[in-house]
């Protein structure tokens, strides 16, 4: 069954800013959903009220950049999935299917552990995460394009080959690091947190999933094509090897910015996709808007949950995401009709 | 004036020559059929005019136009394209395959417009698919999947089709439907078929291809006969006529 | 006990001699590492991140300034217990509370171990400057190679920080006083060094400590970690390597979910240590590990280890 996209988009969209205003009132901290509210309100209006220094920052300066945090990234790694199951044509495909998260532990686990990039204070650990996922990302292109062309399957095989490279390398940092603490911080940051967001670190990923998403809902018709397969689209008038090496460029920078800034939170630019094709079927036009909302509101909840579950103790969102996906992924097999004769 | 020159072109892949030094010539309107036995190179040379498999030799003009150096674009709005790629794990519904013909005469901002969908509509319509338009693609049988990719390319409102073996998985009336629609359009037409007697039937021209090389090419009556079936197929061919019509009729060589 | 150290520091805060005495002047700048925290003024609401920097601070006669404690996977000292059962436990002793949790105690100084200050615990130091909140790291957990004297400096900086220089003073003086009589008495002794292996856990190799303050402890009480020389504060070595180090007693680290019991029965039936001197002689010494980390335990440490390396001198 399909909802009608008229009906979908703004009924996400509301949910979307339903999903923040609520996720804000909740915190291991007890607060009122009027002062939050209002906190909110105040510093988005410019006036004041009767609350503490510390209600106001714990609203202001670290529930709020989180949720929205959340939402991006949630939205980012949705529509990343989409795309890269396109790319390299496999429903199995997911964000770090070309080893980008791998090379992403790389640099981070080189700041955490050998103290590079010292001078960018704490943006460094995100900087390394990304210039490894950069890395990572030329390589995998470097090994696929020897055969020639961008072939689906090189890719998925090149990606593969550096993932399992890279993650021996994380592991060999790690073992043979003196930093005890480093197996700890390391597998923590691999599990992906959206723990210490601030402001700041808003802007790159929104201005990024804001071009991404643009660029790959305006080539959603070339897209379903490329699903088709690369013969099909090049006589439907798609210039293949290009728009192969653009969505890879497009995928790389995005994925990128998500790692860097959050960890490798799995699951979410597996499943989303899925349940968003079930909902409204293949084409990209209607697929990717949709899956920005729902991967937004999605992952916005994941994190209350990773921040409630365990209170006052918070739980690396990647793991709750984890917990919860596969099993919702496995409802879903067994209760949608994979693959049904019929829409009716 | 020819619609399409194929100009001395051969195919080379890892070495092997799969097509060697073809000349051909179509005619705007015509329905020319490409014939030989398999791995004659009939699809080896379909590749290289719809600009999947680049050429080691010679220039394929459509349009007055070499087809290697116009865009994708350019090339997918002249010429639609019905071949045998095997579709991948993701399916889409029968009018979305439809629509797809669309995308080359889309710019980046395009949306689909009610004239988009009657047309779609209509294609579905031709290849007598409109009570389908909302199943899921992978649903159909091999000869309806067959039927909507002709539809995607009538989409595409080509000068020029070019189909590779469309008559495959296709039962007896549904392979002469499709054949006497494509007759009907008048769209200038190159087809791979592997059936002699269906070829003889719909065809206006005939170019017979053997171990990558042009054997022959005529009219049905010149290209088919007895001799040359024998010698190109290796079986013992009788070519009669029945109703107006050519009839072959084959068996195996005694030894 | 916080009356006595009151009364000690009253009495010391009267002796012009001890220059530590000196009142706090804010703006106060204090090095931590690589942090440099300014106070314009003692802090009102603090926040200890580890139960052993929860017994100093209680032990300093600062819980009224305090506003939350965190962490204690141990515990309390009996005299400290009424104070702390009246601060609000921010976090048990699993892991590190979230930094809402902290802010919303409206904490304006913490105190804690660099564990506490990662990012996914509660937040970096440069994270809670930028809320506001003066971020102190216990120095040992700073450097390689850990003394006495980067506990006492840990004690005078609060002291400094909070403008109670005499009970610092008085604090320092007397952890000082009780290892220095430790000390002294086994000097008088004139032994040659124990050689000491610490066992922290492990099966198959042994987590022990190297550049880390149960190494100075260890000094302290008349021994000698035979892996002093390790470059890392607690590593992995392997029980080849141990064994060639030939070590007179062996010290369990008692923690956690293994008992020293069972500790000390695993290293006896292993044949393959059957040479090493201290299980031929059955020379094992449980260590609390709580007294190994930097604060008020400290002596206890000193003479526990001291009573275990040397039995006829403490009895």
């Amino acid at each position: 069954m399909r909802i009608p996209l008229a009906l979908l988009l703004p009924g996400l969209a509301a949910a979307l800013a339903l999903s923040v205003t609520l996720a804000v009132t909740i915190g291991p901290v007890n607060l009122s959903m009027l002062t939050v509210w209002n906190i909110a309100w105040a510093k988005l209006s410019g006036s004041t009220g009767m609350w503490s220094a510390a209600e106001e920052n714990i609203v202001w300066m670290l529930r709020l950049p989180r949720v929205l945090l959340a939402a991006l990234v949630g939205g980012g790694l949705a529509v990343v999935g989409v795309a890269m199951q396109a790319v390299v044509r496999n429903p199995l495909a997911d964000p770090y299917v070309l080893g980008v998260s791998s090379g992403a532990s790389v640099g981070a686990v080189l700041v955490l552990g050998g103290g590079w990039l010292g001078f960018l204070g704490i943006y460094a650990v995100s900087a390394g995460a990304f210039a490894g996922a950069v890395v990572s990302f030329v390589l995998v292109f470097l090994i696929a394009v020897a055969g020639g062309r961008l072939w689906p399957l090189r890719l998925v095989l090149a990606g593969m080959a550096c993932g399992y490279s890279l993650s021996g390398l994380t592991s060999l940092i790690v073992l043979t690091s003196e930093n005890r603490e480093l197996a700890r911080t390391a597998m923590e940051w691999m599990l992906g947190s959206l723990g210490g967001t601030a402001w700041s670190d808003l802007g790159l990923p929104a201005a990024v999933l804001v071009m991404g998403t643009g660029y790959l809902a305006l080539s959603g018709r070339k897209l379903n094509a490329l699903l088709v397969g690369d013969e099909t689209a090049a006589t439907l008038g798609v210039d293949v090897g290009r728009l192969r090496l653009r969505l890879f460029i497009v995928l790389s920078l995005l994925t990128g910015v998500m790692v860097a800034v959050s960890g490798a939170i799995g699951f979410v630019g597996l499943v989303i996709p899925h349940v968003v094709r079930m909902l409204v079927g293949t084409d990209h036009r209607r697929v990717l808007p949709v899956a920005a909302l729902l991967g937004g509101v999605f992952l916005i909840w994941v994190d209350v949950a990773a921040r409630m579950s365990f209170a006052p103790i918070e739980l690396p969102v990647g793991v709750i995401t984890a917990l919860l996906g596969g099993p919702f992924f496995i409802w879903m097999l067994a209760t949608q009709r994979w693959r049904s004769k019929d829409t009716a | 004036m020819s619609q399409l020159i194929v100009d001395g072109v051969s195919v080379e892949i890892e070495g092997r020559r799969l097509v060697d030094q073809v000349l051909l010539d179509v005619a705007p309107g015509q329905f020319v059929g490409l014939v030989g036995p398999n791995g004659s190179g009939k699809s080896s040379l379909l590749r290289a005019i719809y600009r999947v498999l680049k050429p080691s030799a010679g220039r394929i003009v459509h349009l007055g136009d070499e087809v290697w150096k116009v865009s994708a674009r350019q090339a997918a709005r002249r010429m639609a394209v019905v071949a045998q790629e095997r579709m991948g794990e993701f399916d889409f519904t029968v009018d979305e395959i439809v629509m797809m013909g669309r995308t080359p005469h889309k710019r980046l901002l395009d949306t689909d417009t009610a004239a988009d969908h009657e047309l779609v509509e209509r294609c579905l319509g031709q290849v007598a698919m409109r009570h389908c338009a909302g199943r899921l693609f992978q649903s159909l049988s091999g000869g309806e999947k067959q039927r909507v990719l002709v539809a995607r390319a009538l989409a595409q409102q080509p000068e020029f089709l070019v189909l590779d073996e469309p008559t495959n998985h296709l039962d007896i009336r549904h392979q002469l439907e499709l054949l006497e629609l494509i007759g009907r359009l008048g769209t200038t037409t190159l087809a791979a078929l592997h059936d002699l007697n269906l070829a003889a039937r719909y065809c206006d021209r005939l170019a017979m291809l053997c171990e990558g090389r042009l054997v022959a090419a005529g009219t049905p009556a010149e290209v088919l006969t007895a001799e040359r079936i024998s010698a190109v197929y290796g079986v013992e061919a009788t070519v009669g006529e029945a109703n107006g019509l050519l009839r072959i009729d084959f068996r195996l060589k005694q030894q | 006990m916080k009356l006595t150290l009151w009364l000690g520091a009253a009495l010391l805060s009267m002796a012009p001699a001890i220059a530590l005495a000196q009142a706090t002047v804010y703006p106060l700048t204090i090095q931590n590492g690589d942090n440099t925290l300014v106070f314009n003024k003692a802090p009102e609401r603090a926040v200890t991140l580890n139960g052993h920097v929860t017994e100093l601070m209680l032990s300093l006669g600062l819980a009224p300034k305090m506003v939350g404690t965190a962490y204690l996977n141990h515990p309390i000292l009996d005299s400290l217990k009424a104070e702390y059962d009246a601060i609000p436990i921010l976090s048990d002793g699993t892991g590190s509370p979230s930094l809402e949790v902290v802010l919303a105690t409206g904490a304006d100084f913490t105190f804690g171990r660099l564990s506490a200050y990662r990012d996914t615990a509660v937040a970096p130091v440069e994270k809670l400057k930028e809320l506001g909140i003066n971020a102190y790291a216990v120095k040992g957990t700073l450097i390689k190679g850990a003394t006495m004297d980067d506990v006492y400096e840990d004690i005078a900086n609060i002291g400094q920080i909070f403008d109670i220089q005499p009970a610092a003073g008085a604090l320092i003086e007397r952890i000082r006083g009780e290892i220095g009589a430790v000390e002294a008495t086994i000097a008088r002794a004139g032994k040659p060094p124990v050689k000491v292996l610490v066992y922290d856990s492990g099966e198959d190799a042994i987590y022990t400590t190297g550049k880390a303050l149960e190494t100075q402890l260890i000094a302290l009480a008349g021994g000698v970690n035979v892996f002093a020389d390790l470059d890392e504060t607690w590593s992995n070595v392997s029980w080849e390597e141990a064994v060639a180090r030939a070590p007179e007693v062996i010290v369990i680290n008692d923690y956690g979910q293994t008992s020293a019991a069972d500790k000390i029965a695993l290293l006896k039936h292993d044949p393959a240590l059957a040479s090493m001197p201290a299980i031929q002689n059955d020379r094992f010494v449980v260590l609390p590990l709580p007294s190994a980390f930097e604060g008020v335990r400290n002596p206890d440490a000193v003479r526990t280890l001291a009573a275990g390396f040397y039995p006829e001198l403490f009895e």
